[in-house]
């Protein structure tokens, strides 16, 4: 078990890939809060105080460029380690969400969910 | 004939007359007066003397017998002599007046008659002979020389009608010279208004510019409406408002397509470009150009076709986006499902028996065949809508097959087959787009290892056949029958016997790579045959492939 209860914000507008890292990062240890858009993502980062985000790109009301983007202009939110996860696997959208400040850029289909578990912990680690 | 002057009977009568009564004229003068006889009687004087008187009246009568007897002969000389006159008159004068006739007849053109000679007798004078002969001499000469005069005529008469008619028939030639010249001028003519109208009423844009100096030859009533066409100006971009895919920088002189191609020069330019409406909004064009040559080989023309294909970009763009929506749609519950038989699978969850750990293995596997097919399709999708761009970036085709080699180990390793990689020669770096190159020789390679058998040799040879590389995948496997050789690169096939086999495959793999090596400028063949094995050859220029802006790269 870790000794410093990791925070891990999982933006994800699908219930059941919500599901998925509910399953296999509880069983790793994580305390996991959850979004389903972007709007509520940011309110959450500002009262769950996560240590890192999973963000999904294609969600209703705001996506999640525009959560990077406020991210951005909000210090208070400076120091969130945000890892996007999505199925979009343009590399134009990789590069601006890698400038946005994420701090890696996964797509769905290609990882495997364990393989995400371990790199999300290299990264909090 | 002149009529002046007397007939010669008539001087003669004159000289005649005139001598002959001369005589008479002088004896009547001459002739003893009856006064004179009748003072010479004696007593003469005296009037009284009936003796006297009987005498003179006897004198009185004998001279007036006398008188009355001498003017009989003188009567009758006077007719014997005109007889005579006339009669020798005539024998001269009958002559010349035949010889006159004949003359007038000769000088009238009767030249047919011989001049006939006065008829001969002691008293025909020889001139009228000599003169009837000298004049047939001259009649015959005339004649003869009538003759020889129409004889020559006719001569040159012959020489004229035979220049004639060699005139006419060279006139013919030339009227039949002069008839199918005009009616290839009309032809030509014809054509020329054919081809034009032909042009005109195309439904496509066609500019024509020369090559010395990239002016325009003819443009097309759908080109001048396409491009707002200005006839003025110097620039020729302004002028032909044609703008670059940015929308907002005009094509400059030399890149104008239709102008680029003579820097090209072999085979067809083609490009994507925009033009200004009047309004303001952009069309988009397709535009394809080549060069003309003429009869020297010299480049002549250029000739750009281009059409509007705003429209169709516009369903392309839909129909893109539509595939592109609906894969990332299918993409998000299909990572669920692979997520949730990975979890299955794991540990961590709790044991599965034998039975349920191979049905779970079952959704993770038909899951990733499901998620290579979407992205497949994605792909296939962003090709053909032309909004896969290319960015060739210095690449070493060695080093990224034997890291396909590697990735694809789970593939070809569980059935202990080998692959050689071989090159005859180094490489050079070659200007490639890595993601594309990847999945063509992914796609290949998968292909050699899943139509194999187990433990079989897959072999990848790089040879250098400047101006290209070649690449050659060999594979001892299943083969290609020969009825599907010929669709082999079309879209969703696959051949019968990998399908009786029931390997996995989605029958796009071939097609997306026969079109990113063209795409690359290269080219992709094969031979193949049933059981024996499959070999695919393709070549990539060593130059690079050129470079393709668009929107999308491949998934």
């Amino acid at each position: 078990m870790l000794t410093k209860s990791i925070k891990v914000l999982v933006v994800e507008d699908d219930p059941f890939l919500s599901k998925v890292y509910q399953s296999s990062f509880s069983a790793s240890g994580y305390v996991m809060d959850y979004a389903h858009d972007g709007h509520e993502a940011l309110e959450h980062m500002r009262t769950f105080r996560p240590d890192i985000v999973l963000l999904d790109l294609v969600m209703p009301r705001q996506d999640g460029f525009e959560v990077l983007e406020l991210m951005q202009q909000d210090v208070s939110l400076a120091g969130i380690k945000v890892v996007v996860l999505t199925n979009l696997g343009q590399p134009e959208d990789k590069a601006k969400c890698l400038s946005l400040g994420a701090v890696d850029y996964l797509v769905k289909t290609d990882i495997a969910i364990m393989d995400l578990v371990a790199k999300v912990k290299e990264y909090v680690g | 004939m002149n009529n002046k002057g007397r007939s010669l009977h008539f001087i003669l009568l004159l000289l005649f007359y005139f001598f002959a009564l001369l005589p008479v004229v002088l004896f009547l003068i001459n002739m003893p007066q009856p006064n004179a006889l009748v003072q010479q009687l004696p007593n003469a004087n005296s009037t009284n003397n009936w003796n006297n008187r009987e005498q003179i009246l006897n004198i009185y009568s004998q001279w007036q017998y006398q008188q009355d007897a001498y003017l009989l002969y003188f009567v009758i000389y006077l007719v014997v002599v005109s007889l005579l006159v006339i009669a020798v008159s005539r024998r001269i004068t009958k002559p010349l007046r035949d010889l006159e006739r004949q003359a007038t007849a000769m000088a009238e053109g009767n030249l047919g008659t011989a001049i006939k000679s006065p008829p001969g007798s002691w008293w025909s004078w020889r001139e009228a002979n000599n003169l009837a002969k000298s004049l047939e001499t001259a009649r015959l000469k005339i004649l003869h020389s009538y003759q020889e005069l129409e004889s020559q005529v006719a001569e040159r008469t012959w020489d004229l009608q035979v220049k004639v008619h060699q005139l006419s028939q060279a006139e013919q030639k030339i009227q039949a010279t002069n008839k199918a010249l005009a009616d290839a001028l009309a032809l030509n003519e014809r054509q020329r208004v054919m081809l034009q109208d032909i042009l005109d009423n195309m439904p496509v844009g066609v500019l024509i510019t020369r090559a010395v100096n990239g002016d325009p030859e003819f443009i097309n009533h759908h080109a001048r409406q396409l491009l707002d066409f200005r006839a003025s100006g110097s620039d020729y971009s302004s002028r032909y408002q044609i703008y670059q895919s940015d929308r907002s920088t005009l094509y400059s002189a030399g890149e104008i397509p239709v102008n680029a191609s003579f820097s090209v020069h072999r085979g067809i330019y083609k490009d994507d470009l925009f033009a200004r409406r009047p309004d303001g909004s952009f069309m988009q064009l397709y535009a394809q150009s080549t060069v003309i040559y003429d009869k020297v080989g010299q480049v002549e023309l250029a000739i750009m076709i281009f059409d509007d294909i705003t429209a169709r970009k516009e369903i392309e763009r839909q129909k893109s986006e539509f595939v592109s929506v609906a894969s990332h749609q299918l993409r998000t519950p299909l990572s669920g499902i692979k997520w949730f038989a990975e979890l299955l699978l794991d540990k961590r969850v709790g044991k599965l028996t034998d039975k349920q750990r191979s049905f779970a293995d079952n959704i993770l596997q038909s899951t990733q065949r499901l998620i290579v097919l979407v992205n497949d399709l994605l792909n296939v999708s962003r090709i053909e809508s032309q909004r896969v761009g290319i960015s060739p970036e210095p690449l070493d085709l060695l080093v990224l097959l034997k890291k396909l080699r590697e990735e694809l180990t789970p593939l070809w390793s569980v059935r202990r087959q080998t692959i050689t990689i071989t090159a005859t020669k180094p490489v050079p770096l070659i200007s490639l787009d890595p993601k594309f190159m990847a999945e063509a020789f992914t796609n290949l390679l998968s292909n050699a290892i899943k139509y194999s058998a187990n433990e079989a040799e897959i072999k990848l040879e790089l040879e250098l056949r400047p101006p290209d590389v070649m690449i050659t995948v060999s594979d001892l496997g299943l083969g290609i029958p020969l009825q599907d050789q010929s669709k082999v690169f079309t879209k969703f096939f696959r051949a019968d016997n990998v399908v009786k086999k029931e390997t996995e495959g989605t029958g796009l793999g071939l097609y997306v790579t026969k079109r990113i090596i063209e795409a690359s400028g290269g080219t992709i063949t094969f031979w193949s045959q049933e059981n024996q094995g499959t070999q695919f050859i393709i070549t990539l220029p060593l130059a690079g492939s050129p470079q393709i802006s668009g929107e999308k790269r491949l998934i």
